[in-house]
């Protein structure tokens, strides 16, 4: 009985501490200006993606051969490109493409990253040797060219394009979250934890996670943005996303040919991920101050 | 000294053995048959079976992937094209230099354009001046390339007239590629300077070579600079890097016919020599650089000669490897 008062004590004490440090780091956010407007940003662009279907004036495969490249004007409200599409409504479904890309990207990355980290982190030995070395070979090859070979043997599509973009960052995460373990996993609360009887991944997944995580928040908001961006330039290769789906990076790609005479069609999908990216970007400088105020002088 | 890079040398063949086995092994069940890519639709089973036969494409993954390792590491031999015949070794010697030039145009501008932005913005620190700088920072860690290149391509090339938009010629056809390739890291490189500057501006040397009356771009760019140098080389090889990276979709906005172009073409043509040739080259390429990256810290850095050398030291000691 004594255990497990011990027990339920100690995740209600954790959850206060943890809520007040949590309040704390937003407090330093929300006094950084340009964090703030990144984060507004940001959220806006979710919103746009999850609702975006119901403020589109149009479908996104509505085409209208008769009306093609039109200036901006109240019924088109950007014009449309070479189909007659309106592109406002493909910026708008497009953003669900892009985001949900980077996003999903990073998501995936993480969660094997994190998993492989831990485990090099905590046991040591023959595990941690061999995922480290793995980890060397996945950086051998630079992100970018990682990302287009796995996706050319992958094919295209959606789910095999998140794979292709998120397994080059695999290495980063997992070398970040091993180097915050070392010292941790050395800790008296860990040594407490295993006096007690508490299962390894218990230990680990419960216990030294939430304080090895931090440094990779700064690194997975701004990563986010890289897979953005990333998924564009496979897309321009001809890999990725395809169209018709207005992704950003496929609509800048088929609407190449036509840049000398209508060069917006290119201009907007380019400032859609160039605005998305720099508002991740905000944040994440943001977060790196908030979560760690020494750095900053 | 000599240990420490010849153990760096030995550590990185594994790695390159390793990455060519995975580079081929993606390929070879990677789905789509290049017998068919070659023979077109039409062709009958048999045809087919011959050709397979012909190329060596029916014997077991095994004995086909000891064979590439084989020819790649006893012979530089990287097979040849399916489509065209010609070697890929050869090819990718003819076009590297073009990619490479790109990338150290890169690499130059964004060194002499980042490091005094950097330095600028650290001495600066919390002005208009500083602010400035580290907003066209952030504006530039935030271009897509590529969408970045066409927009030059429009206003320089195609308004303007000034520079040429695509293909290779004299060094004017380079100017375009190299700014659009090097606005990340310049923003990067400014980024990294302004910090790791900010920690040693304040340092008691710096104040001590103040006192003895040095004109201040000698203090920032003498005293200060080479001790926050570290980073910034760190930095410098990442770039490097990514620019090759960077060039395979640059060289095909710019139709530049270098390494990016031949491996975006041998994708789209599903001829895999050509594809695993061409990444498991700047796979080598790149841990050429990122060795040469550590053992520049070596000669920056006197303290970092010593760690490597007692690293060695202790190596030899334990028996046991220490990993960094």
């Amino acid at each position: 009985m004594y255990k497990n008062g011990m027990l339920r004590n100690s995740p209600s004490n954790e959850l206060i501490k943890k809520e007040s440090q949590f309040r704390a780091i937003m407090k330093r956010l929300s006094k950084n200006w340009f964090a703030a407007v990144g984060l507004v940003i940001i959220i806006i662009f979710i919103i746009l993606a999850i609702l975006g279907p119901t403020f589109a004036p149009y479908d996104y495969m509505e085409m209208d051969i008769s009306n093609k490249f039109a200036p901006s004007s109240s019924s088109h409200l950007l014009g449309t490109d070479d189909l007659g599409r309106d592109i406002f409504s493909r910026l708008l479904y497009g953003a669900r493409y892009s985001l949900g890309l980077g996003f999903a990207g990073q998501i995936f990355q993480l969660t094997i990253g994190t998993f492989l980290g831990c485990i090099a982190g905590y046991y040591g030995g023959k595990s941690e040797e061999l995922i480290m070395r793995f980890c060397d070979i996945i950086q051998a090859i630079p992100n970018i060219l990682l990302a287009v070979i796995v996706s050319a043997a992958l094919g295209t599509g959606f789910m095999n394009t998140v794979i292709a973009l998120g397994v080059g960052h695999i290495a980063g995460s997992c070398r970040i979250i091993r180097a915050q373990f070392l010292p941790l996993r050395e800790q008296e609360f860990v040594e407490a934890e295993k006096s007690i009887n508490c299962s390894n991944f218990r230990v680990i997944f419960r216990h030294i996670l939430p304080n090895a995580i931090s440094p990779l928040i700064v690194i997975t908001t701004m990563g986010v943005g890289g897979c953005i961006m990333s998924a564009a330039g496979l897309s321009y290769l001809g890999l990725g996303v395809q169209p018709p789906t207005p992704e950003w990076g496929a609509m800048l790609t088929a609407s190449r040919e036509y840049m000398r005479h209508y060069p917006n069609l290119i201009l907007y999908p380019g400032l859609c991920i160039a605005i998305v990216v720099l508002a991740l970007n905000l944040l994440g400088d943001g977060l790196r101050d908030a979560l760690d105020p020494k750095l900053k002088n | 000294m000599i240990r420490f890079i010849t153990k760096r040398i030995i550590l990185m063949i594994p790695v390159v053995v390793i990455v060519s086995i995975l580079i081929f092994s993606i390929m070879y069940f990677s789905p789509g048959d290049p017998v068919e890519v070659i023979l077109g639709g039409k062709a009958t089973d048999v045809e087919i079976a011959a050709k397979r036969a012909e190329m060596g494409l029916d014997e077991p993954f095994i004995v086909q992937l000891g064979d590439f390792l084989y020819k790649f590491f006893f012979k530089m031999d990287l097979g040849r094209s399916y489509i065209t015949q010609k070697s890929v070794w050869g090819e990718i010697m003819v076009r590297f230099p073009r990619t490479l030039m790109f990338a150290v145009g890169c690499m130059v501008l964004s060194v002499v354009v980042g490091v005094p932005l950097g330095v600028t913005a650290a001495v600066h620190r919390n002005t208009w001046i500083d602010r400035t700088c580290m907003v066209f920072a952030l504006l530039g860690i935030s271009l897509p390339e590529f969408w970045l290149a066409m927009q030059l391509v429009i206003i320089f090339a195609l308004k303007l007239g000034w520079l040429p938009a695509y293909g290779i010629g004299g060094p004017q056809y380079y100017v375009l590629p190299v700014i659009a390739g090097s606005v990340h890291g310049i923003a990067k490189q400014a980024r990294q300077t302004r910090s790791s500057m900010l920690e040693v501006i304040r340092s008691d040397y710096v104040t001590t070579a103040r006192a003895k009356g040095h004109s201040e771009t000698t203090i920032l760019y003498k005293h200060a600079l080479p001790n926050a140098l570290i980073p910034v080389v760190q930095v410098l090889g990442n770039n490097f890097a990514i620019s090759l990276g960077g060039a395979l979709i640059l060289e095909n906005v710019f139709s530049i016919p270098g390494i990016g172009t031949y491996l975006t073409a041998g994708i789209a043509a599903r001829d895999y020599p050509i594809v695993r040739g061409c990444v498991i080259f700047l796979a080598l390429v790149f841990s050429i650089i990122m060795l040469l990256v550590d053992l520049a810290f070596a000669f920056i850095d006197p303290r970092i000669k010593a760690q490597y050398e007692k690293q060695g030291a202790k190596r030899k000691a334990t028996g046991r490897e220490i990993n960094v």
